[in-house]
Order: C-alpha cells, then sequence, then structure tokens
C-alpha cells in the first residue's frame, strides 16, 4: 500500500514535469490537475477500452506497454503500440459520426494516471493554460504518428520493420512475435528472416 | 477591375471559413473576426505546388475551392496519401513545430483557391484569446481524429472498399481527378479501376 503511494507520488511529479515543459501553467491549475488525476493499475491482458463503448477517461502511462487494434472480417488488426511516456484514450470518437472501432489492451502490467475528459473539459474551461496544455500534446502526437504512417503505407515489408525498430527498439523485447507480425501485417516467419539479416549484417 | 474580383472572392471565402469554424463551437463573434481577419486569400494554377517538397511549411490553408493532391516520391515515383478538397484544413504536416523538413508535396489539381495564415500568428493569437485557443483544440482534434480514421481504414479496407469510400467523401471528384491520380491513391492499375467503377455504376443504376 505505502508502496503505491510513493510510486503515485513520483508518477504525479513526472507528469506535471512533463506538462511544464510544454507550456507556462500556472500553480493554483497545476494543483487542480494534479487532484484530478487518478493512480491506476491495470493486469497484463486487460483490455482497459472496449470498441464501441464511450472513452471516459484519457490516459498517461507510467510503466507498461499496451497495443490497440480493430477488427476487420473477425480479424484482429494492431495499429499501433504505446509505451511509458506516451498518453492513449483521446476522445475524438464523440465529435465524428463513426462510433469506436479501437480496443486498448494492456501487455503487461500497466501502470497509469488517468484523468475524465469531462474533468480536463472543465479545465479547459476555467484555465487558458490548460487548453493550450491538451492542444500542444496532440499536436506534436499528431505529428509524430500520423505523418510516420502515411509514409508507411508505401514502405516495403524491411522498411516497416526498420521503422518499428527505430519507433518501438527499446521495448521491442517486450513484444511479443506474434504482435509484431501483425502490426507489420507480415508473417511471423517473414520477420524472423528479415530480423536474422539485420544482426548478421 | 481584377482586384474587384478578388475581394469579392475574399468576403465570400472568409464568410464561408467563419460559418464553418462557428459550427466548431460557440464563439463570440469579435473573437472570431480577430482570427478571420489576418487569414489572406492565395489562389493557385492548376498543377503548381504549394507545399514543396522539403519545405519547412508556415502556414495553415483553408480550402475555399479546388482540390489539393498530398503526394510523397519514394524511389523516384510519386505516391498519392490523400485529396483534399473544398471545406478541408491543410499545413505542412506540423513541419512548423519540429522544423523538420516535410516529406510530403501538396499540389494544386485544378485552380486552388484558399486562405492561409501563419502558424506564428495563429500561436501569438492563441496565447491571447482563450477564445481561440478553444477554436484550435477542438479543431485539432477533429483533424486529428479524420486524419486517424482515413489510416486505420487504409489498413483495414481493400482497394476496391477504398474506392468505394472516396466516392462517398468526394462525390465529384472522378470528374475532377485525372484516372492515374486516383488509381495511384487506391495502389490499384487504371485497369483495375476502370473495372471496379463499370461494375460501380452498373450498381448505381439500378
Amino acid at each position: 500500500m505505502r508502496k503505491d503511494k510513493e510510486l503515485e507520488t513520483i508518477a504525479k511529479e513526472l507528469l506535471i514535469a512533463k506538462f511544464k515543459s510544454i507550456t507556462i501553467i500556472e500553480d493554483a491549475a497545476l494543483d487542480k490537475l494534479k487532484s484530478l488525476l487518478i493512480f491506476e493499475t491495470y493486469k497484463k491482458n486487460t483490455v482497459i477500452i472496449k470498441e464501441h463503448k464511450p472513452i471516459e477517461y484519457l490516459y498517461f502511462i507510467f510503466s507498461g506497454v499496451i497495443r490497440i487494434y480493430f477488427f476487420k472480417n473477425d480479424k484482429l488488426i494492431i495499429e499501433r503500440f504505446v509505451k511509458e511516456g506516451g498518453f492513449f484514450g483521446g476522445n475524438y470518437d464523440h465529435l465524428s459520426k463513426y462510433p469506436g472501432v479501437l480496443n486498448y489492451e494492456a501487455l503487461e502490467d500497466l501502470t497509469v494516471l488517468k484523468i475524465k475528459h469531462s474533468d480536463f473539459e472543465n479545465l479547459f474551461l476555467k484555465y487558458h493554460s490548460v487548453e493550450s496544455l491538451y492542444r500542444k500534446l496532440l499536436e506534436v502526437f499528431h505529428f509524430s504518428y500520423v505523418d510516420r504512417l502515411y509514409i508507411l503505407k508505401a514502405a516495403t515489408s524491411e522498411e516497416r520493420y526498420l521503422d518499428f525498430v527505430k519507433e518501438y527498439g527499446d521495448i521491442m523485447n517486450r513484444i511479443s512475435l506474434k504482435n509484431i507480425a501483425n502490426y507489420l501485417s507480415m508473417t511471423s516467419e517473414t520477420v524472423s528472416r528479415i530480423r536474422a539479416k539485420k544482426i548478421n549484417s | 477591375m481584377a482586384i474587384n474580383k478578388d475581394i469579392l472572392v475574399e468576403i465570400q471565402a472568409k464568410a464561408k471559413l467563419k460559418e464553418m469554424f462557428s459550427h466548431v463551437t460557440a464563439i463570440d463573434e469579435k473573437e472570431l473576426d480577430s482570427l478571420i481577419n489576418i487569414f489572406e486569400l492565395v489562389t493557385f494554377k492548376r498543377n503548381t505546388e504549394v507545399i514543396k517538397e522539403g519545405e519547412v511549411s508556415e502556414y495553415f490553408y483553408f480550402i475555399y475551392s479546388g482540390i489539393i493532391k498530398v503526394h510523397f516520391y519514394k524511389n523516384g515515383k510519386s505516391i498519392i496519401d490523400r485529396f483534399d478538397q473544398e471545406g478541408a484544413i491543410f499545413g505542412g504536416n506540423f513541419t512548423h513545430i519540429t522544423k523538420q523538413p516535410g516529406s510530403h508535396i501538396y499540389e494544386a489539381i485544378d485552380e486552388v483557391i484558399t486562405l492561409k495564415i501563419k502558424y506564428a500568428d495563429l500561436e501569438n493569437l492563441c496565447a491571447k484569446s482563450h477564445a481561440i485557443e478553444r477554436l484550435y483544440r477542438i479543431s485539432m482534434e477533429l483533424f486529428h481524429s479524420a486524419q486517424t480514421q482515413k489510416l486505420s481504414k487504409f489498413k483495414a479496407l481493400t482497394s476496391e472498399e477504398r474506392y468505394y469510400e472516396l466516392i462517398e467523401q468526394h462525390h465529384s471528384i472522378t470528374n475532377r481527378v485525372p484516372l492515374k491520380d486516383i488509381a495511384n491513391y487506391l495502389d490499384m492499375t487504371p485497369e483495375t479501376l476502370s473495372r471496379i467503377r463499370g461494375k460501380y455504376d452498373k450498381k448505381s443504376k439500378y
């Protein structure tokens, strides 16, 4: 119990420090933000957000890896992974006419700080700086994610593998070969072959 | 006389943009005008590049009329990512934030009339006005959500399904974009595209 409390303090300090490096936020807003962040842990293989369900929280990962996937003709297709330092659960689906089709699942035991979207929205109304923070987080995320994925559409298997190593290299041994192959739309055998080639060269 | 026509187009384009923004969120008209007023009218002739390869783009563009083709080169071959048309906003994929050269080229397929805003000016306005920050934040979410949905679909749909999707999204696109560009976008040969279109046209007749 005591250990959890300590972890929670560290996680919050870390996240607040990150926020402060993005934009100037007044102390009152930071205190409010801190009080609304909920520390939570999930066991490996827990589906944290299910498809077609409203997304209630925005999650900041303190430790662990998740996979984000959807189903196409009953086949599971992995869209991407998110690791420590990343966030997920942007509540954009309510803005569009499509129901959410994505599932978010913990690949390892996961520790997060989460904030209710409705609480976050209330903070936006009250504090200009918090709204600005969220917008800037979103901009950077959008750039690093969307642009890359567009380029990847045209990449060869080998190029996609190299991009995967660049993006997820530090957590590669934490993601199963099966999951990697699915994400890259290749067979496990092809991934193994490319991997062996890269190690040899 | 030409100048007068431009002024008229600018007024119409700004009215359109204003209408679009006022659907995004409730916003005080004076605040909204302060944003609309810093947009400038720019027209691009057919086949000109609005944003070039490797350019650090400092502007966002709102398309009042026309179609933009977004593509990049890979081993000397052009690969089309998407088409943006009337009502869309595009910018250099946030190259203005990272200061990294962009890989994408934004090219006018027909005459494209845009309103542009300097990203730095928008940022200044956001810092000054909470209402504008709010409008931009929500617009950013909408933009992000639309793009990620397109990407998910790309991963999930077959070329044929993507053709139907394209027609749904841009009704008139097949009349305005060369077939070879549509085939490139769908990653199929022009022959395959013709075959699918033949099938589709028959279907829509009955």
